[in-house]
């Protein structure tokens, strides 16, 4: 007596009266996630800095494309890849063993590494590295770095198996916190004693913070919480959060391994002119790659700023983008569908949700990924190169100019109360306005009878390098931290399954702002690393040290939670924007030899906002429940 | 196919008393039980601090499970005794008259299936209402704000004509909110028709509600939270409370027992299926072929104590709740058996309970 179970048929003038709305509703979503940044630029840029906006009708596109890319991806993400998860997780312990969940889940990790490469961000971050200032650094970044990635992979492979153990045998997170935390955190001071591993810290925790992308997390996520579903204990509470902070952890152990490997290898740091010594040379050489290139190195400085021009100027090829969302998705996902298949043998249920949602969010990051570039990040590096201003003399070089016919008559001289002497000229514009400019002999070309006129903004606040300029820079950090982290699609996707799974008693919105406060203030600390050239380890060892005792202190569903959160803030619109942020200032501040610290502020403060909004949080419901009546007998 | 007479308990708990609850379960040979999470809903009367509005949302694990009809008493008596529920501010405990089909070796004696749910006069009611993800507290303002107990809030998923469609279902959110809460019974009807007013349940694609008859209650009764202090009035309305041994001189009256114009359905049995973890929705399908009209599903955990009585297994389990006609049951209940309902894979059991009366949008009449 089977009845056929009739498909009802929408018509499809129907079909779009139901699209129109849903379609509104999704990007307005996005538009709201996405605009408190996009404003708070603008307005700094135009307002604060008093600079006119390159290319704003590019960026006007860019950024609508992001709404619409981020619209499509959290879709996706939400009928495809995470539901995906969610049924291999339950459905995985339940068929096959656990030799085989332990081989998938390193897999997985060390896939979704590869999948969704950070190693061109780090490069980025450490492009204007000196070798003869950190040699071990250098090396890892350049010569060795596909080995970098491959041990962060092995990292973020093992830390997926360790999570998904947990969960199987209801284990709590925190030894698994307090162990890996306290290791990483003395390897990371033996950079006291030793340079070389001093200047590696900082990209071996920002490595930690980078790996987890807006694919991953949501995956590993849903996963995770497929096993709770299916073999977990109610009682360890970690609900199926908790694995991105391994994967965020391990590979911060995992690079420093490679670091101590390596240091062997390398010179101590030392002076350009040391480096280049003869004595030196065959470390030297070593450091360089080769022998061309240490001949290259030696003979060109190199502009930092222009190198990373190049970089941001080849991700802009429109194909590109659609290439690096399918490489970042169909490989996991494709994963999770032939374990699917060929192990657990089932038929995949609700299938055209789940492949139209693995479709849906390849354009949706390829859409996102185009509009980073042409509209949120455009805008970010310009912001990010002129922030400097507010403290120091900076050149606008999209500003410059050419004065043809210059005659090095109208150059006069100038003398200071000490008696030091300056030439200027007098320049004037269309309006007839009057301008002394500093004259700078080696922008004037005699014989073309041409010179290069830059002109300079700055220090906007105070004087040159004086606190207010740099307390504007923090506090624009703050800020930019915050909105960034507001449209950050992992991060949704992890506020939206915490609310879920926790009745509503967890709520989005305040996951969501709590962790946004804390990269704010993550970001505004690396700043100030880098502005005053402090060591990052300084700072991350007393923010650990809280961490570590709020850990103890707050129940196990927040500290999965809180965790799990530092691993997705860095995510795709916080990621360029801190980085612009940090190639600005570190191309402007004076003996800055790396620019890293940056992002593993902004993975430590979160955690230390969330777990402190968990024990308020907690403290109001036991105030209730105490006013209540309810609590007067303890258990 | 086995059919037995129960009375099924619900019992929703703040978290510190959950381990009261499950010694007195433990105390009572009461081997299984369903936990399901909630949240309940309180007022809070003024704003405390910035980010908190006039309600407060607590964290409640609500039990589901059964015994027989005639340890009832004893049960009950035990729970309220032993977790402290005649207390105010812990928990609220309450207890329906249901019918259990469990599998057995033969489950061919479908004719065992022409029971009737018994129907007796009750002195409470409840008021389930299914609402969009979102709008459960609007709901839960709405009972609270004229005083009835602490209502308690589901998460669950909606299935139904959705399901049917094509991939153009994604368009509706199938997540849902459920409201649970019990009154006395005279206050049944009167709930209701405010919760249809107030959360426009008359409207389509807004929700569906029904009551349902409860034997035995012990409701939390604070709803509202009060200010600490040496005799408030909160301390003395309680007095009175109990001084009345109810609440009612204290609510506002509900809008009178004669229910509006509206068309309601009658003659129902509400059927909750219980099944492993991702079989509800095909489930779900089979008993909408055979008539029934859509349900939610929740995702619990399920936890029985082994036979030797030392060990607890859990594992996941989906509840599908659904209301449907009485004549309809039978069809309904043949047709998920036939999908294999009381088999390894999908391990069901099957708790009929009595409805009064239900209201959903159906549109007009042509």
């Amino acid at each position: 007596m089977t009845v056929q179970r009739e498909r009802i048929s929408v018509p499809f003038k129907q079909a779009v009266q139901m699209l129109v709305p849903y379609c509104k509703s999704k990007i307005w979503e996005q538009i709201t996630a996405v605009l408190p940044i996009v404003l708070y630029l603008i307005f700094f840029q135009s307002v604060v800095l008093g600079l006119s906006i390159a290319e704003s009708g590019t960026i006007a596109v860019g950024i609508g494309l992001v709404v619409l890319g981020l619209a499509f991806f959290m879709e996706g993400l939400l009928l495809g890849i995470m539901p995906l998860g969610e049924i291999l997780g339950i459905k995985l312990p339940l068929k096959s063993g656990l030799v085989v969940l332990i081989a998938f889940s390193f897999v997985l990790g060390f896939g979704a590494t590869y999948a969704e490469p950070s190693i061109g961000i780090l490069k980025a971050s450490g492009s204007f590295i000196k070798p003869w200032d950190a040699p071990l650094l250098f090396v890892m970044l350049n010569q060795y770095s596909e080995y970098l990635v491959a041990f962060v992979g092995i990292g973020v492979g093992f830390s997926v198996v360790a999570g998904m153990m947990r969960f199987m045998k209801s284990i709590s997170l925190k030894p698994f916190i307090y162990i890996v935390i306290s290791i990483t955190l003395l390897v990371s001071l033996w950079g006291v004693f030793d340079k070389n591993i001093f200047y590696i810290t900082g990209l071996a925790w920002d490595c930690g913070a980078v790996t987890t992308g807006p694919v991953t997390v949501p995956l590993v996520l849903a996963l995770g919480i497929g096993i709770c579903r299916s073999v977990g204990g109610e009682d360890s509470g970690s609900m199926g959060f908790g694995v991105v902070t391994l994967a965020s952890a391990f590979p911060i152990l995992a690079v420093m391994l490679l670091g101590f490997a390596l240091n062997t290898k390398v010179p101590e740091p030392m002076s350009k002119a040391e480096f280049f010594s003869e004595a030196n040379k065959a470390a030297a050489v070593f450091v360089a790659g080769g022998e061309e290139l240490y001949e290259s190195l030696k003979s060109d400085t190199g502009d930092p700023a222009d190198k990373v021009q190049q970089a941001i100027n080849l991700l802009t090829v429109t194909t590109e983008k659609f290439v690096d969302a399918a490489r970042a998705i169909l490989p996991l996902t494709l994963l999770l569908l032939l374990v699917f298949i060929f192990i657990l043998r089932e038929k995949l249920p609700k299938k055209d949700e789940i492949f139209f949602g693995i479709f849906i969010s390849i354009i949706g990051m390829g859409l996102f990924g185009i509009g980073m570039d042409f509209g949120l990040k455009k805008i970010g590096d310009q912001v990010g190169s002129r922030l400097p201003a507010s403290f120091s003399a900076i050149e606008i070089r999209e500003e410059g100019e050419t004065i043809y016919n210059f005659d090095e008559k109208v150059v006069q001289t100038s003398i200071d109360e000490s008696g030091q002497t300056s030439q200027f000229f007098f320049k004037n514009d269309k309006n007839m306005t009057y301008k002394a400019v500093p004259y700078h002999s080696e922008n004037f070309d005699a014989k073309k009878k041409t010179y290069n006129y830059i002109p300079k903004i700055g220090p906007l606040f105070g004087e040159n390098g004086g606190i207010g300029g740099v307390l504007v820079v923090i506090l624009f950090a703050f800020i930019m931290g915050y909105g960034a982290t507001l449209a950050e699609p992992a991060l949704n996707a992890l506020g939206m399954k915490a609310e879920e799974l926790s009745v509503g008693t967890f709520k989005k919105a305040t996951l969501i702002h709590s962790v946004a406060a804390g990269v704010g203030c993550g970001i505004a600390l690396g700043v100030a690393k880098i502005i005053w050239n402090l060591p990052i380890i300084w700072m991350l060892v007393p923010a650990y040290v809280v961490l570590l005792f709020l850990t103890k202190i707050s129940d196990e569903q927040f500290v999965n939670i809180s965790w799990d959160s530092a691993g997705v803030t860095t995510g795709p619109i916080t990621v360029p924007l801190v980085l612009a942020l940090g190639l600005g200032l570190g191309g402007q501040v004076e003996g800055v030899i790396e620019g890293f610290g940056i992002l593993s502020m902004a993975s430590a403060c979160p955690i230390l906002a969330v777990l402190v909004s968990g024990l308020i949080s907690k403290r109001r419901s036991r105030n209730i429940l105490a006013a209540q009546g309810g609590t007067n007998e303890s258990h | 196919m086995k059919v037995t007479e129960i009375s099924k308990f619900t019992c929703s708990v703040y978290k510190f008393v959950a381990p009261l609850v499950l010694d007195a379960l433990k105390d009572n040979h009461v081997n299984y039980h369903i936990l399901q999470r909630a949240r309940s809903v309180i007022a809070t009367n003024k704003r405390r601090g910035f980010f908190n509005g006039d309600i407060a949302e607590l964290e409640v694990e609500t039990y589901h499970f059964y015994t027989d009809p005639k340890d009832e008493k004893a049960v009950y008596d035990s729970i309220v005794a032993k977790a402290g529920l005649n207390q105010e501010g812990r928990g609220s405990l309450c207890v329906e008259t249901a019918i259990l089909i469990e599998g057995g070796e033969d489950n061919s004696n479908i004719g065992s299936l022409d029971f009737t749910v018994k129907s007796e006069a009750t002195d409470f009611t409840g008021v389930y209402a299914i609402t969009q993800r979102g709008r459960g507290n609007d709901l839960a303002r709405i009972a609270v704000n004229n005083g009835s107990c602490v209502p308690y809030v589901f998460h669950g998923k909606g299935g139904g004509i959705r399901d049917r469609m094509g991939l153009i279902r994604i368009t509706i959110p199938a997540e849902k909110e459920m409201l649970n809460i019990v009154v006395a019974e005279h206050n049944g009807n009167g709930l209701m028709n405010l919760l249809i007013d107030g959360g426009q349940l008359d409207r389509p694609g807004m929700g569906f509600i029904f009551t349902y008859p409860v034997k035995r209650a012990l409701m939390d009764r604070k709803s509202t939270l009060t200010v600490k202090s040496a005799a408030s009035i909160g301390q003395i309305v309680a007095a009175i409370d109990e001084l009345k041994n109810s609440t009612e001189w204290r609510k506002k009256s509900y809008i009178s027992a004669d229910l509006p114009e509206r068309r309601y359905f009658e003659n129902l049995e509400n059927i909750m299926l219980i099944c492993d973890d991702t079989q509800a929705e095909a489930m779900l399908q089979a008993a909408m072929d055979a008539g029934a009209s859509g349900a939610t599903i929740s995702t619990c955990r399920s936890f029985s104590v082994q036979k030797d009585q030392n060990s607890t297994s859990q594992k996941a389990v989906e509840i599908s709740d659904m209301v449907v006609g009485s004549n309809q049951k039978k069809d309904i209940i043949t047709a998920v058996m036939e999908k294999g309902f009381f088999g390894k894979e999908i391990n069901g059991r099957i708790i009929v309970k009595k409805s009064n009366l239900a209201f959903s949008y159906v549109g007009k009449k042509k």
